[in-house]
């Protein structure tokens, strides 16, 4: 506590210098507050004559009180003294009026707040300020002379009237015109753009009605909230304050229908209701007489009152079952206007006077914004919805255009094959007819001639041929088919020329095979080697060893013939197929001339190279 | 034999092969044909003969469609194919059509007659590569419809697909060449029964009988 004090007393000592500060402003305003007034009802557009029925008055002057039912011109005298005239410039100031006032001093006309025929100018919710330069007061006695008109369905006042240095109530006046004109015309113009945007949404998208409701009635409150800044009209001001009066029920009945709908709420009965007010309003407030006008306006406006009550209730209801974010914010700013709503009817009905007639004036413009925001929200949400919707299936479709696409590629390699296999038809068809009947041809001829070793050569050809046919067509060979048709072949070959034959035969294992085109070239080497047997060797017999090492397959061809001279081999042009042959096959292939006399052929091929395509 | 038919379009195979025919089976009554149109003309003109050696590419057509008429309507007749391709896609159509044979024409002619007289006596050719089409024709199937190999047709087949010649076949299974050529006989004819088993099947499944 002890450590504390020293802070108090800096505490006191700053209080107390501010409340000094404060103390000596007024005296530096000399600002007088002119409450104490003389009137006199007469319709006149200079100030009356002194000997005129003046009758003392207080401001502010309510002529709702003072005067009810009456409207017209009243003329206000206010007196003051002055002990010296002012150095600066002065200025009037009216706080507030209703509803259009003119400023006289000392005979000099000030200015007024527009015209004082109909439609006069409106002023309702207006600060004036009138400027008075230092030259026109008077020590001493001065009077200041004001004009207030108010049609007699208007709620005629005057408020008191301030006089003092021009500066600090400008001031005054900048700060009121904000609050009352700058920041309601803001406001509209914000409102009536959102509404715009709601009913060009609406326009796009008719079955979303809550956004059409919306739109209207952020316009029509735009409408009515133009009644705060407007001091010029275009029509006769009777028509105008009725139709404000009942654009307030048409734009809360078409907020409520929106809201219902967007909330799913289908309340038929409630809506019939809200229609009736929406119709029933403006209807009643033209056609009925302007005597009863305010009265049945607060029909309405209790009217309008409960079905937002009842909608209220509703939607509270909604966000209890379904609490969200959304729901909550439309609660509490429909429960904020509907007190202010409360607020400002009572204030009609009894009168309450007070320096903010309308509050729903600026519940309103919020409600909306809170409304416009969800609604602009969802609306977004489910653009954003439909935006992704539309990503996955443009990703589908791109997902099956790749796919028929792919189909289709695979069907074009599928037509080529075929086409390719068409054309290899065709191709062996010929061959079969042309180069098959010419080979035939040739055999049969040779072994009329009695030559059988040329008709064995024409036999090979054709046997060649033969295997071009049937091993294209086949995609594998097993080895150990392979070895069976070689055998049978040479058999009936070295048959023919009447040799003998040995055969070493094992088992190859079934699952090796032969890609077609390794088989052709081995069925090719093995034949040529025979024929090459057959023709030059003059041997007696032939054996033929096969066998299966270290991945790698062996073929030796044996004869007992005369053997060859390796010279003249080289240049043999069969020979030198069956070695590029064997090179194909990345084998090897070599002859070897017999002691006593013989010669063996030897063909080493890789398994991976006759097995893979 | 006393009456053959030569069906083939090339006149020199025609000549070779007719004299083949002379060479086996002495005096014959023997006519030619160079197409499918003339073959069935002659057929419908004359009686059916004993022999038909058919050739299978033909320019109106396959061969294969004489041999499987000639099987319906002339079952006497022994239809040997007569080709220089003696690969399971050429042959095998025909003998499931009834073909009891087939020779390469451009075989020896004394291979050639001598096969002709086999053909004739029943005992048909087999090489390795009709003997593994065979094989894979009689896997075990549920039909009933299906005549299965014996044990020792399987037998013969087996080793026939594995290059051996019947001689050779017959000496491992220690029986006759005239016995390995009844195996042989007995396939063929199990092989036609059994197409046209499938035949009936596939046009009762057609709703065709």
């Amino acid at each position: 506590m002890r450590t504390l004090r020293p802070i108090r007393s800096v505490l006191q000592n700053c209080t107390l210098a501010l409340i000094g500060l404060l103390l000596s402003f007024p005296l530096m305003a000399e600002e007088l507050r002119l409450a104490e007034a003389q009137y006199v009802m007469v319709a006149s557009d200079e100030p009356p004559q002194d000997d005129a029925n003046w009758q003392t008055v207080t401001l502010p002057d309510q002529w709702k009180l003072s005067r009810p039912g009456q409207g017209g011109d009243v003329w206000y005298r206010l007196h003051f003294k002055l002990v010296a005239t002012p150095k600066d410039s002065q200025a009037l100031y009216l706080p507030r009026l209703c509803m259009n006032a003119s400023a006289y001093l000392n005979g000099v006309f000030l200015g007024d707040g527009g015209s004082f025929t109909d439609p006069v100018g409106r002023n309702w919710n207006r600060p004036l300020l009138f400027l008075a330069p230092p030259s026109l007061f008077r020590t001493g006695q001065n009077t200041l002379y004001v004009r207030l008109n108010s049609p007699s369905f208007s709620l005629g006042a005057l408020s008191p009237i301030y006089l003092g240095d021009a500066r600090t109530l400008t001031e005054r006046y900048d700060t009121a015109f904000f609050m009352r004109i700058t920041l309601n015309q803001a406001a509209t113009l914000i409102i009536a753009a959102m509404g715009l945007f709601m009913l060009a949404l609406w326009s796009r998208r008719r079955q979303d009605s809550m956004y059409g409701y919306f739109g209207l009635s952020s316009l029509i409150w735009s409408f009515n909230s133009s009644n705060l800044f407007l001091r010029t009209i275009p029509i006769p001001a009777q028509l105008w304050e009725t139709l404000i009066n009942a654009s307030f029920q048409i734009f809360i009945s078409l907020l409520m229908i929106a809201l219902l709908r967007f909330l799913g709420l289908r309340k038929p009965l409630l809506e019939k209701a809200l229609w009736a007010i929406l119709i029933g309003s403006p209807l009643s407030l033209i056609l009925l007489p302007g005597s009863i006008l305010i009265s049945v306006s607060m029909f309405w406006h209790l009217l309008t009152l409960l079905s937002s009550l009842t909608v209220s209730v509703l939607v509270l209801r909604e966000a209890i079952r379904r609490p969200h974010l959304d729901s909550l914010l439309l609660v509490s700013a429909l429960g904020v206007n509907l007190m202010f709503g409360i607020h400002d009817w009572l204030k009609h009905a009894s009168s309450l006077y007070g320096d903010d007639p309308h509050w729903i004036h600026y519940g309103a413009p919020v409600f909306f914004l809170v409304v416009g925001g969800i609604m602009t929200n969802r609306f977004v949400q489910a653009l954003n919805q439909f935006e992704q919707l539309n990503a996955d299936l443009e990703q589908r479709v791109q997902h099956k255009h790749t796919e028929l696409e792919n189909q289709y590629s695979s069907m074009q390699a599928m037509e080529k094959q075929r086409t390719m296999l068409e054309e290899r038809e065709r191709i062996y068809r010929d061959l079969h007819d042309d180069v098959g009947a010419k080979l035939l041809g040739l055999a049969i001829s040779a072994q009329r001639a009695n030559l059988p070793k040329e008709a064995d050569l024409a036999r090979s050809a054709l046997q060649d041929l033969r295997d071009v046919v049937s091993r294209s067509t086949q995609e594998q060979t097993p080895l150990s088919d392979l070895l069976a048709d070689w055998r049978i072949e040479t058999e009936q070959r070295v048959q023919a020329a009447e040799l003998t034959l040995h055969w070493q035969f094992p088992d190859y294992p079934a699952d090796i095979t032969l890609s077609s085109q390794s088989a052709l070239h081995m069925s090719r080497i093995v034949r040529e080697a025979v024929t090459n047997v057959l023709r030059h060797a003059q041997a007696s017999q032939i054996s033929v060893h096969t066998r299966l090492e270290e991945e790698r397959f062996y073929i030796d061809i044996e004869d007992d013939g005369l053997g060859f001279d390796p010279e003249t081999a080289r240049s043999h042009r069969g020979m030198a197929s069956m070695r590029a042959r064997a090179t194909t096959l990345q084998g090897t292939l070599d002859w070897l001339v017999l002691l006593p006399h013989g010669c063996r052929v030897s063909l080493c091929v890789p398994l991976s190279a006759l097995t893979t395509p | 034999m006393k009456s053959a038919y030569i069906l083939d379009d090339v006149v020199d195979s025609q000549a070779w092969l007719s004299q083949a025919v002379r060479a086996a089976f002495g005096d014959i009554e023997l006519s030619c044909g160079g197409n499918l149109a003339e073959a069935r003309a002659w057929l419908t003109a004359h009686p059916a003969p004993d022999i038909a050696l058919i050739d299978l590419g033909l320019p109106d057509g396959s061969g294969v469609e004489l041999i499987a008429e000639l099987n319906r309507n002339a079952p006497a007749t022994v239809c040997v194919v007569a080709s220089i391709y003696d690969d399971n896609q050429h042959l095998f159509p025909a003998l499931r059509a009834g073909a009891q044979g087939y020779l390469l024409k451009d075989q020896p002619l004394s291979q050639i007659i001598e096969l002709l007289k086999g053909i004739v006596d029943g005992r048909p050719p087999l090489s390795p590569a009709i003997a593994r089409k065979l094989l894979g024709h009689f896997q075990p199937s549920p039909q009933p419809e299906y005549e299965h190999l014996t044990e020792r047709e399987h037998e013969v087949l087996r080793l026939i697909a594995k290059g051996m010649t019947l001689g050779e076949s017959a000496r491992i299974l220690g029986i006759t060449s005239n016995t390995i050529s009844g195996y042989v006989k007995n396939i063929y004819r199990k092989l036609n029964v059994s197409s046209r088993a499938e035949a009936a099947l596939t046009a009762r499944n057609l709703g065709i009988v």
